[in-house]
């Protein structure tokens, strides 16, 4: 299976790279994950990486980004990734206090995790995200502001801070919905990620998405792209792409994907065309989940017309509700808007 | 047409106990429908109606049955709505007939609405025929319900006749039963013109269709006619009977029953209830038992969309060409905007009506919750109707306040004698009286005001009695009670919507019932919201919605984009449902929470 899916995977690469090379485009980044990619035995993870890069053209600084839990990494794959050319880890942590992981169903312990992160700075890795929850049923403010004293210590060069989503349906949930294990209080929650932006600021990390923290310079590019809709490719089973206006996602069933792969060279299960007014308001929703906002040059230049114009009411209404505020020619959510971003986001649409 | 072979009669039954089963069995019988265009229970037409299971509209139909004794029968059925709502129309439909087909379910037993239209029957002076239906349900039990019938009314046990409209055992003894039982119509063919309004509907070509039983004298096409109550006179334009399509005829004799139509533009001019006469050679008096159909019920209705204003007076307009006993006039609410108080004849009345406005017209209304017409006595000593809290004077100004008062009766097991009384009791109810209607059923009547009745009691007595219990009530007049105006503020600003009238003394309760339940409908705001109830200057409730801290997505990548785009859609598609007060926002439910409190 593994390799039959890894041939359609790559064959759609193949496919799609026309789209970049029709218009003269390289890529600026790539991002492995969704899943746990690192569990793959080193050799076909070496060629995943490989002939992934290989189908397209590639820029010669490109970000390239892997997911790694913890709990499956060692020296040697690690060392074969920086090799192979992967630039960045980025490593699902979550929490150094091992009863929160466990509470979260996490194979991995604190000590694992650190481990895992040393072991990713001696492979040679130089940007390595960290990945972490709060909000977790149980965890104290102290436990949270411990974790995070910690991870500041190993010093990665960016940090992802989650509020905890209960998924319907996963163990966790089942165990909040029956009472054994009471949610997280609203107003903890909102300390612990304002005591996190606090921490992390005063530490040298730049704010720069809800919630996203990186050290000057290692903001994820990647992710920047998404943030900006601008034009992505998505590959492999239920993975979505932006291009020329339209969104496109794949099937999501692995067995569907491959045999579409393999029988049409596509296994596209919608088409989503957006509008101009589509992506004006989508730009907008996306963009003010940056710290730098959006900016009016950079939105009059791409839609031609004035944000003002296009959204004079949802952002009277926001200033006004003091979620947005302007930074010289740039509209962001403010510091008690960061929590309530929806409140001011769903007047664009 | 010979008058000794016409019979007119209705059929009398409780929802679900068969009677259009049994009217379609008659038609079948009758061949007034072939069976390839029979639609299951042809009387109830409009949609709403079948799907309630309930007539809402009195049709009449003319059947030709043959009976074996050799003669060709005109029957003319007389559909009666089914509800409490629809007293007044179903006592005139009662007052065409001279005879009624009492339909009981073996294994229900007679229920109070049944009970209350067959003693209108009996004072109509009607021959009641009594059918046990459904003996073919396992759990029937025909001779219980036999003895019941008999203690109550006083039937011989040979009048009854035991069926099943669904097997069609029995139709035929029903049949023949109409013939020898029910008396061939009285009145004389020479006297001047009395014909009886008994229903009526609007016809975009025709105007309105009156259903009409000739009395005395007869009608036909040209005649110049007048309407006793409304003292106004047209033109015959068109008679009829209903085959039950429309069938012109030239004239309707005494005896008859048929349609008329006469370029009436109004329903309004049409009055149930009315008497048609000649206008050359009019009637000295007209037939009894006349009166208005009073709106009893009455509730604000507002468009979500200020734009639909117009739309709704339009479709109100419609509705009433219909139905005479909608009223309604513009009325505006700080909190909703423009919209109408409206009339109704009951609370049964007033659903259907907001559906067919949603159903037909398309419109998304805001319905405030249902209040009774209260009497004012002024300390001026002046007398005024008030239709809605928000018009009560102030309340230095009032001396007294009367309510109106129903006279309500419920049939259920004996067993349930108790949690019923502890109802009307909770409801403000005054013991009447108590009968066995056989060794385990009974009927109590308690005197209610109408505003305790509105407020979800059939629900809570169905509840209560398993569902067993069946209601009737019946307006006995208005009498002072000691109510006040219970306020509720959002944000310290009065909702004028959210006001209504209540018994001092359940005051505080409801207060603080209705401040619980609008905590829990109001969405968290991005300020908190306090909710108070108020009588006067006296806030005896309060409560607090907080202010929402959080609202956001902590993830969105790629793939989250299109997720993104619903959840804030959907977020706001919620926000444009909301009416905006002040600052606040407030979803519908809330101005219908009133009614909905425990």
């Amino acid at each position: 299976m593994i390799d039959r899916y890894m041939e359609a995977l790559l064959l759609e690469a193949r496919i799609q790279s026309a789209q970049v090379r029709g218009v003269g485009a390289e890529v600026s980044t790539l991002y492995l994950g969704g899943g746990t990619p690192t569990c793959l035995p080193k050799e076909l993870l070496g060629s995943l990486v490989t002939e992934t890069l290989r189908a397209f053209p590639v820029a010669h600084n490109a970000e390239i980004t892997m997911e790694a839990n913890p709990g499956t990494v060692d020296l040697g794959k690690l060392a074969c990734l920086r090799d192979i050319g992967v630039t960045r880890l980025s490593m699902g942590i979550q929490s150094l206090e091992d009863s929160l992981l466990a509470r979260l169903g996490r194979a991995h312990s604190a000590e694992d995790a650190i481990r895992a992160f040393h072991l990713a700075r001696d492979a040679g890795f130089g940007n390595v995200n960290v990945d972490l929850i709060y909000g977790i049923p149980g965890q104290t403010r102290k436990d949270w502001e411990e974790t995070l004293d910690l991870v500041v210590g190993l010093r990665p060069e960016h940090i992802s801070a989650y509020g905890l989503m209960l998924e319907e349906g996963t163990p966790l949930w089942h165990k909040v919905k029956s009472g054994i294990l009471l949610p997280c209080d609203e107003d903890l929650e909102i300390n612990m990620y304002y005591s996190a932006k606090e921490k992390l600021n005063m530490t040298g990390y730049r704010h720069y998405e809800i919630s996203n923290f990186a050290l000057p310079g290692y903001e994820c590019r990647h992710n920047i792209i998404y943030w900006r809709l601008e034009p992505y490719i998505g590959l492999g089973a239920g993975a979505h792409s932006y291009m020329n206006g339209e969104r496109r996602s794949n099937l999501t069933d692995p067995e569907d994907y491959l045999r579409s792969i393999m029988s049409l060279g596509s296994a596209v299960a919608e088409r989503e065309a957006f509008s101009k007014a589509d992506q004006m308001s989508t730009v907008m929703i996306l963009g003010l989940r940056m710290a730098d906002g959006v900016g009016e040059e950079d939105f009059h230049r791409r839609f031609g017309i004035q944000m003002c114009d296009a959204f004079g009411n949802a952002i009277e209404k926001g200033v006004a509700q003091r979620l947005l505020e302007w930074d010289g020619g740039r509209l962001r959510l403010t510091r008690y808007g960061l929590m309530l971003s929806n409140e001011a986001m769903r007047e664009f649409l | 047409m010979w008058s000794s072979t016409i019979r007119n009669f209705c059929i009398i039954a409780h929802i679900d106990h068969g009677k259009s089963t049994l009217a379609d069995r008659i038609l079948e019988a009758t061949s007034s429908i072939s069976q390839r265009d029979m639609t299951d229970q042809v009387l109830d037409s409009m949609d709403l109606e079948r799907e309630r299971g309930i007539t809402i509209k009195a049709k009449a139909v003319r059947l030709t049955y043959e009976s074996p004794d050799g003669n060709e029968y005109v029957f003319n059925l007389i559909d009666t709505p089914g509800h409490v709502d629809f007293g007044y129309e179903v006592s005139r439909s009662l007052a065409a007939c001279e005879g009624a087909v009492l339909v009981v379910d073996a294994s229900q037993g007679i229920e109070a609405q049944t009970l209350a239209n067959l003693y209108l029957a009996i004072e109509n002076d009607l021959v009641i025929i009594p059918v046990i239906n459904k003996i073919d349900l396992p759990n029937a039990d025909p001779d219980r319900v036999m003895r019941e019938l008999q203690d109550i009314i006083g039937f011989n046990p040979d009048e009854f006749i035991f069926a099943s409209a669904k097997t069609g055992e029995g139709v035929q003894e029903v049949l023949e039963a109409i013939v020898q039982r029910v008396p061939p119509p009285r009145g004389d063919a020479k006297a001047p013109l009395k014909a009886l309004i008994f229903d009526s509907h609007f016809d975009p070509y025709r105007g309105v269709i009156a259903y009409t039983r000739v009395m005395d004298g007869h009608l036909t096409t040209g005649q110049e006619i007048k309407l006793m109550a409304t003292d106004k006179e047209f033109e015959v334009t068109e008679l009829g009977v209903f085959k039950p399509e429309m069938d012109e005829t030239e004239s309707l004799s005494a005896g008859e029953v048929g349609y008329l139509a006469a370029g009436v533009k109004n329903v309004q001019d049409m009055h149930v209830g009315d008497t048609i006469t000649s206008a050359k050679h009019p009637a000295d008096e007209p037939l009894p038992g006349y009166r208005r159909a009073t709106p009893m019920v009455f509730c604000g209705l507002y468009p979500i969309e200020s734009s639909q204003y117009e739309d709704l007076r339009d479709a109100l307009t419609k509705l009433r060409l219909n139905d005479a006993s909608l009223v309604f006039e513009p009325e505006t609410s700080v909190a909703l905007g423009f919209g109408f108080r409206c009339g109704f004849l009951g609370l049964l009345h007033m659903d259907i009506i907001q559906e067919r406005l949603e159903r037909e017209f398309d419109l998304n209304l805001i319905t405030t919750a249902p209040n009774v017409i209260y009497r004012v006595q002024m300390t001026s000593g002046e007398r005024i109707e008030v239709d809605s809290p928000s018009k009560l004077p102030p309340t230095s100004k009032i001396e007294a306040i009367e309510e109106p008062y129903v006279q309500a009766s419920v049939i259920a097991p004996a067993d349930y004698i108790g949690p019923i009384m502890e109802l009307c009791q909770e409801r403000r109810g005054q013991y009447k009286d108590m009968e066995y209607l056989s060794e385990n059923r009974v009927r109590l009547v308690y005197n209610l005001p109408l505003s305790e009745i509105l407020l979800d009691f059939f629900d809570r007595l169905k509840s209560r009695t398993r569902g067993y219990a069946s209601l009737d009530y019946e307006y006995i007049g208005h009498f002072e009670s000691d109510l006040v105006k219970l306020d509720i503020l959002l944000n310290d600003r009065p909702v004028d919507a959210l006001s209504c009238m209540i018994h001092r003394e359940k005051a505080q309760e409801r207060g603080r019932q209705l401040v619980e339940k609008l905590r829990d409908i109001i969405p968290r705001q991005l300020f908190d919201v306090p909710i108070q109830a108020a009588v006067g200057s006296r806030v005896i409730s309060r409560e607090t919605v907080r202010a929402i801290r959080k609202n956001v997505l902590q993830k969105c990548y790629g793939g989250d984009v299109s997720r993104k785009r619903k959840l804030l859609e959907r977020q706001r598609e919620g926000k444009r449902r909301m009416k905006q007060l002040g600052n606040v926002e407030i979803p519908q439910e809330a101005f219908m929470a009133v009614l909905k409190v425990d």
